[in-house]
């Protein structure tokens, strides 16, 4: 096999025109550091990691309300929100910025970096920090993040989508109850919309008798086509969410000295704008087209609560066009019925520092009155929308900004062994019955006969005692008395002389580490400060850029913004609740490179009040669900950590328990009755994978979590792992139901004999609270595509699974198959 | 500076001699961060954007490493770490409306090889859940030792030795089905 490999390795090489321009740019770029960053050595040796690991998870507890908490916690009810009472010398800056006018707003532009002035102009995310350029004037005051907001009810009874399950249908998983999320099939239980390509078909669901009731298209053509994104349903209206596209004048491509016939980078169509089209769905069979709004840039997301419709895109103008004079040149428009016209100013802010020439624009639309009645538009990209009854929140991941150094303690959740067997599960327990974290040493990894001849003894050698680099073991620490302090600085700001002993407010060791409970006799005691104590400089590193957008019933007004070190997941990283904003990420370290799990509560002004500064070393965050009081974290490097985090109070987030299990969970679901869902990935205790699993968490008990049943699911992927939409979670049924990719193949199996099943299949599960989970129907695809979109939906009484193409019904009580249609003819 | 060279004297005596200015980096491991760059993101586009992106990082961080060795673990999770946010951020930005009929000129936007059997190789790597065709990559594309790819994945050797066995398992079973299906 490896000559092939050498062969084609060879012939992976860039184009010289790639080189050419790499270098341009490297020429043209200044953004060098002052002070390069020293990296230290990575430690060669790793074998021991796992045992420090081992030793440093823990199993603690859940708190949701329990009184317990509540004593323990000083203060109950979050600050209020106009005043900081502890810190009177420095009022915050929300760091808001407003631009003047369009001369300024051009210069704005003008200003951002100038190597997107020798590229094809697209957008690439951010690149970097440029130069400070905002004009200082303070936006007018905008709605502060109420103490109430979010207030999603405590508890796990009610999950994230119940509120639709009301009635005899299952609508669109959502994050937020009561905020649905644009899809590509939306029903309200006497049809189901589904979008393909430039068309929407309408079906009536009816079991055994469902059929095409109509069809429609919007019209596109060669040169300005158009796809459909998304669907959004409101009583009788239906929304078409329309991207349309334009054909990049060929003297453009040319002109860009990219143009080669034989060499084509990608398809030469640039997003135009998003074209919002309402339809009257009041009979369905014969939809009616009422009214359109239109919206500069590329979809990213929507969301709708009540009659009021949130539209988010980014907008990214080509530096090549921009003239002063024409405003519709840099500045994003909006309109309705075709009549397209740039924002004012007084709607247009910018982040501090724009790293890419593109705009977030936020519309909001009024589906009874059919008004566009708010929008916001800032200067500055961002990739994950996330929002809450009162906010739309954006955030931008940026390669370098300054970030406030972090504190080096590390107080890790304690090792606890409860003496108990500490989950019940439908498999075999990682190694001995009732325990649940690793045991002290490794498991000795017999060397595999590979084919090859790699041999390595090194591997199986028991790991030497680690060195006390790595403060991932339990320590005798000091518990620092929680004291309400307040980070009054903005996080952006460059502080030199950042004291050292920042109080960290993070996890209570409320019970002793038990000695029987140390791992390895071997362990020295370790002090929680892993650096010399010097004075952590700042330090610039990957981080968020937060921007809050007050929804103010449509008015949408742009609140604050700010940076917080590290990247998002994705949207479940971030939720409000009351008044205060909790957000998860992983970040680098910078000092070993290594990722970590963070997380910060910030205030209306998104400034940091309280958090876990490093919730665990060495570990990406793989899956967050935040419900009420309490957050749920997911953490990955060879097995899964799921933290559950007390929330109540926002200053003193803590650290309630660490289950370990093998697998991580990359999807969370508040389930029913003090039970949370997770669909992820299954591994063995040395972090092999080996398929999909479900596990079910007992959380009722905050200080005995438990992972209570499990499958195993023998497939490699899914696209519910990260499409949360694509879950069907019906409690009321006890249903699970998503699609899978590539049935898994275990190396152990003979695979002489191995018939090729079908590569994709959609599941149903059945889960019952006494006898777990048990697969109801396995329902084969026979695509010749990798990872089809699917979606399942409950109408009545049957079962509908549905595509961009097809859709089949089944009865619910064998899952037989009742109709299948061809959504193409 | 003394911790890494104590680490790095301690395993390997060599010096660092070879010059870490952007450009002659650029040289030097061009050929190596492309490479990760076709198999870790979905067509030509983002592996371009990507290559640049790594470099552009190092220029712009300068980033003091002890040895040659230490520069290109560096360059290497660098780069897969850009791969995996140019493919998250980029199918939103790709999207292009196309009928059925034409889907197949546009389909990929692949790499093409000399050999119809390395466009395979290629195609059923590509396939591959990103935690096989890393260490396959690695393994194979850039001739790492087990232990060198568990130090750069932060894994343990074990398993890494499980996911080449597993992935070249996956590899060759995907192989066969496309052998079948052409």
């Amino acid at each position: 096999m490896s000559d092939i490999f050498k062969n084609m390795a060879s012939q992976m090489r860039p184009s010289p025109e790639l080189l050419q321009d790499l270098f341009e740019k490297l020429d043209t770029d200044d953004q060098a550091e002052a002070a390069p960053v020293q990296l230290p050595a990575k430690p060669k040796k790793q074998a021991w990691q796992l045992w420090l690991f081992s030793a440093a998870c823990l199993l603690i507890m859940v708190g949701m309300i329990s009184t317990a908490i509540q004593d323990f916690a000083r203060f109950n009810a979050p600050p209020p929100p106009a005043s900081t009472p502890q810190t009177p010398t420095q009022p915050p800056r929300p760091e808001v910025v407003v631009v003047g006018d369009y001369a300024e707003l051009f210069a704005a532009v003008r200003q951002i970096p100038n190597f997107y002035f020798n590229n094809n102009y697209r957008d690439q995310g951010t690149w970097g920090a440029g130069e400070v350029l905002f004009s200082g004037r303070q936006p007018p005051a905008a709605p502060l993040m109420r103490p109430t907001s979010g207030d999603v009810t405590l508890s796990l009874a009610e999950s994230a989508s119940d509120k639709a399950h009301e009635g005899s249908y299952t609508a669109t998983n959502v994050q937020v109850s009561g905020i649905d999320e644009g899809d590509f099939v939306k029903t309200d239980g006497k049809s189901i919309f589904i979008a393909s390509g430039n068309s929407v078909q309408v079906v009536q669901p009816a079991g055994a008798a469902t059929k095409l009731l109509s069809r429609f298209s919007i019209a596109g053509d060669k040169d300005n086509p158009g796809t459909i994104t998304d669907l959004m349903l409101y009583n009788s209206t239906l929304v078409v969410l329309y991207q349309r596209y334009e054909l990049r004048p060929l003297e453009d491509v040319i002109q860009n000295g990219n143009y080669n016939p034989t060499y084509t980078e990608y398809v030469p169509y640039d997003a135009k704008d998003i074209q919002t089209l309402l339809y009257d769905v009041s009979s369905p069979a014969a939809p009616r087209l009422m009214t359109s709004f239109e919206q500069s840039g590329i979809y990213n997301t929507s969301r709708l609560t009540d009659n009021l419709l949130y539209l988010v895109s980014s907008y990214q103008v080509n530096p090549q066009k921009i003239d002063a004079a024409s405003p519709q040149t840099f500045v994003p428009a909006t309109g309705k019925d075709g009549n397209l016209s740039p924002m004012p100013i007084k709607d247009i802010g910018q982040v501090p520092t724009p790293s890419s020439p593109s705009y977030t624009v936020v519309t909001a639309i009024d589906l009874t009155s059919q008004q566009l009645i708010g929008q916001q538009s800032v200067l500055g990209s961002s990739e994950t929308v996330y929002m809450s009854s009162d906010n739309i929140f954006l955030a931008s991941f940026v390669h370098n900004a300054p970030v406030k150094p972090l504190p080096e303690t590390t107080i890790e959740p304690r090792v606890i062994e409860p003496g108990g067997e500490q989950y019940a599960s439908d498999e075999a327990p990682l190694d001995a019955p009732g325990a649940q974290t690793l045991p002290s040493e490794p498991v000795p990894v017999t060397p595999t006969p590979v084919p090859g001849g790699e041999t390595d003894p090194e591997a199986d050698v028991v790991p030497p005692p680690p060195t006390p680099d790595v403060s991932d073991t339990p320590s005798a620490e000091p518990t620092p008395t929680p004291e309400p302090v307040e980070t009054p600085a903005p996080t952006v700001e460059p502080t030199p002389a950042e004291p050292t002993a920042e109080p960290t407010l993070s996890a209570e060791p409320t019970l002793e580490p038990s000695a029987s409970s140390e791992p390895a006799p071997t362990q020295k005691p370790v002090e929680p400060t892993t650096m010399p104590s010097e004075t952590p400089k700042t330090v610039t590193g990957p981080a968020t850029h937060l921007i809050r957008i007050a929804l103010a019933d449509g008015a949408l007004q742009l609140a604050a913004q700010a940076d917080i070190a590290g990247s998002l997941l994705n949207q479940f990283s971030l939720d409000e609740h009351k008044g205060h904003l909790r957000v998860v990420t992983t970040v680098e370290d910078q000092q070993t490179w290594q990722p970590k799990a963070s997380l910060w509560v910030l205030d209306e002004n998104l400034q940091r009040i309280g958090e876990i500064a490093t919730l665990v070393k060495n570990e990406s965050v793989q899956s967050v669900r935040f419900a009420g009081n309490v957050g749920y974290v997911v953490t990955y490097r060879q097995v899964d950590p799921l933290f559950t985090i007390d929330l109540s109070n926002p200053k003193q987030p803590k650290v309630l328990s660490a289950l370990k299990i093998p697998g991580f969970s990359t999807y969370l679901h508040p389930y029913a009755n003090g039970l949370l869902l997770g669909l992820g990935v299954n591994a063995d205790s040395v972090g092999n994978t080996s398929g999909l699993k479900l596990s079910m968490f007992d959380v009722s008990d905050p200080y005995n979590v438990k992972e209570k049943h499990t499958q195993e699911i023998p497939f490699w992927s899914a696209e519910a792992l990260h499409e949360h939409k694509a879950v069907l979670v019906d409690p009321s049924r006890g249903l699970i139901g998503f699609n899978t990719n590539e049935r898994a193949i275990y190396y152990m199996k003979d695979e002489a004999g191995w018939d090729d099943l079908s590569p994709l299949s959609y599941l149903i599960f059945n889960y019952d609270a006494k006898q777990g989970f048990s697969l109801s129907k396995e329902i084969p695809r026979d695509y010749d595509r990798h990872n089809v979109p699917t979606r399942g939906m409950i109408i009545d009484n049957s079962l509908y699974v549905t595509t961009h193409d097809h859709i089949w019904s089944y009865d619910l009580a064998k899952f037989n198959e009742l109709t299948t249609m061809d959504l193409k003819k | 500076m003394d911790s890494c060279t104590a680490e790095s004297l301690g395993d390997e005596p060599e010096l660092q001699t070879l010059s870490t200015g952007t450009h002659d980096v650029v040289l030097r491991y061009q050929d190596m961060i492309y490479r990760l760059m076709l198999t870790h993101t979905r067509n030509r586009g983002d592996a371009d954007d990507a290559f640049q992106e790594v470099f552009l990082a190092y220029h712009r961080k300068q980033p003091k490493t002890c040895d040659e060795e230490h520069l290109k673990a560096w360059l290497i999770t660098t780069a897969l770490n850009c791969a995996r946010r140019t493919v998250t951020n980029s199918w939103r930005n790709r999207v292009v409306p196309i009928r059925p009929e034409e889907a197949d000129q546009f389909f990929d936007e692949v790499f093409s090889f000399d050999t119809l059997e390395q466009d395979a190789v290629f195609r059923a790597l590509s396939k591959l859940n990103e935690i096989y065709r890393s260490v396959l990559h690695l393994f194979y594309f850039e001739d790492q030792s087990v232990n060198e790819i568990a130090q750069l994945l932060g894994l343990e050797v074990g398993a890494v030795k499980m996911r080449l066995s597993r992935g070249r398992s996956v590899l060759r079973n995907q192989l066969q089905e496309d052998y079948f299906n052409e």
